[in-house]
């Protein structure tokens, strides 16, 4: 009883981790592409929490996959095809409790600037971005604009992305892609 | 890149576009017609066709039954002065011409110059959403106070997979649209060619 006791544990607790671990960690298959951006939410309502990309091709019932989130960078490891930023958002807090829930839409039909087609292994950059409010009227649709930054670079956002690839298939990845940016 | 946000719950004081359309609270269409007699003699046929490439698949667009009478169309918006669209208002649809993509329409107009500022498919309408893709235009239709009908060309819009337009085509099919134009409307006035001119020539 003791010893299924202990399995049990060990086995919650490796369940446990496994789910929290980086989305990084949890693929092991490198014949994807990493695709990455950034966006600074500093002008916005809200942190960013969640970010989800639509796969416009190959054509799929379940288009959208939902990014990994840390500090305003976000990324995904993709299949290929052809893909871009759908929305993205946030929950207002604050200290314990939380407030109205922010979904940021970016237009679904012309590619928008994070657009990006996944054609052989390796790192996509979609670019870093700056989120602006826009003032509209109390009758008209809420809007903002993503500015194209310079800040963080491609370069800076892989070295972060490199503590959680350590000792994963896309280390050697993302190190050559950072040679390349030397 | 412009997008939109919504605040859950929605605001309610928003009002899409869609039920405006739906319940004529916009200006009406440039009507379509197939005789002369349908037509005053200050009016003029407009030919022409608008061609999506690739077209649009069988259930690309997510329409609610309210709008379900747009499938398969573009509306084309129109004004009597060229201007740039930054956003759309409902008063904007007054007047659009109501196209089936990959078919000829006929539709009356006012005997004098119009322009097209842009087309707008309507993708996903159900609820509160409202998703459209949109046809780059700025084309001037050169009407002339004498003439009877107008053929303005095939317009053909190339798109990608995220229905970006990569390339915009004018085709001149005036001798097939003249035939069948005169099946419809016989042989008494002539049919004149004015394809569609990019307005930036006209600047």
């Amino acid at each position: 009883m003791r010893r299924m006791r202990s399995v049990f544990v060990i086995l919650l607790a490796s369940i446990i981790m496994h789910g929290c671990a980086p989305l990084i960690k949890r693929i092991d298959d490198t014949n994807r592409g990493i695709v990455i951006g950034y966006i600074d939410m500093d002008e916005a309502p809200t942190k960013l929490e969640f970010v989800d990309i639509y796969q416009a091709l190959p054509k799929t019932k379940e288009p959208y996959w939902g990014c990994a989130i840390d500090d305003g960078m976000f990324y995904h490891i993709l299949p290929f095809g052809s893909y871009q930023v759908s929305s993205f958002g946030g929950v207002e807090r604050f200290l314990i409790f939380s407030g109205a829930s922010y979904v940021y839409n970016m237009p679904d039909y012309g590619a928008n600037e994070t657009s990006v087609r996944v054609k052989k292994p390796g790192i996509y950059y979609v670019g870093s971005y700056k989120y602006k409010k826009i003032k509209t009227g109390f009758f008209s649709p809420n809007k903002f604009d993503l500015i194209k930054t310079d800040k963080p670079t491609e370069r800076e956002l892989l070295k972060r992305l490199t503590k959680d690839a350590a000792g994963t298939p896309w280390e050697p990845v993302i190190r050559k892609r950072l040679e390349e940016l030397k | 890149m412009i997008g939109i946000y919504k605040i859950k719950p929605v605001k309610w004081a928003v009002m899409p576009f869609v039920a405006l359309l739906i319940t004529s609270c916009v200006g009406a269409p440039k009507l379509p017609i197939t005789s002369f007699s349908q037509m005053d003699n200050k009016e003029t046929v407009v030919v022409g066709r608008i061609e999506l490439v690739p077209p649009l698949e069988k259930d690309e667009q997510e329409l609610s039954f309210t709008v379900k009478k747009y499938r398969g169309k573009t509306l084309l918006i129109t004004d009597e002065t060229y201007r740039e669209l930054d956003d759309l208002n409902p008063g904007d649809f007054s007047g659009r011409i109501e196209a089936a993509l990959g078919k000829t329409f006929y539709v009356k107009a006012p005997h004098k110059p119009f322009y097209i500022l842009a087309g707008v498919i309507f993708m996903r309408v159900a609820g509160t959403t409202n998703e459209r893709a949109y046809l780059p235009a700025g084309f001037k239709i050169d009407i002339k106070p004498n003439d009877k009908a107008v053929y303005i060309g095939t317009v053909r819009y190339y798109r990608d997979e995220f229905f970006k337009i990569t390339k915009v085509e004018i085709k001149d099919n005036y001798e097939e649209e003249n035939t069948e134009f005169r099946k419809l409307f016989g042989n008494k006035f002539k049919l004149r060619k004015e394809l569609v001119d990019i307005v930036r020539n006209h600047k």
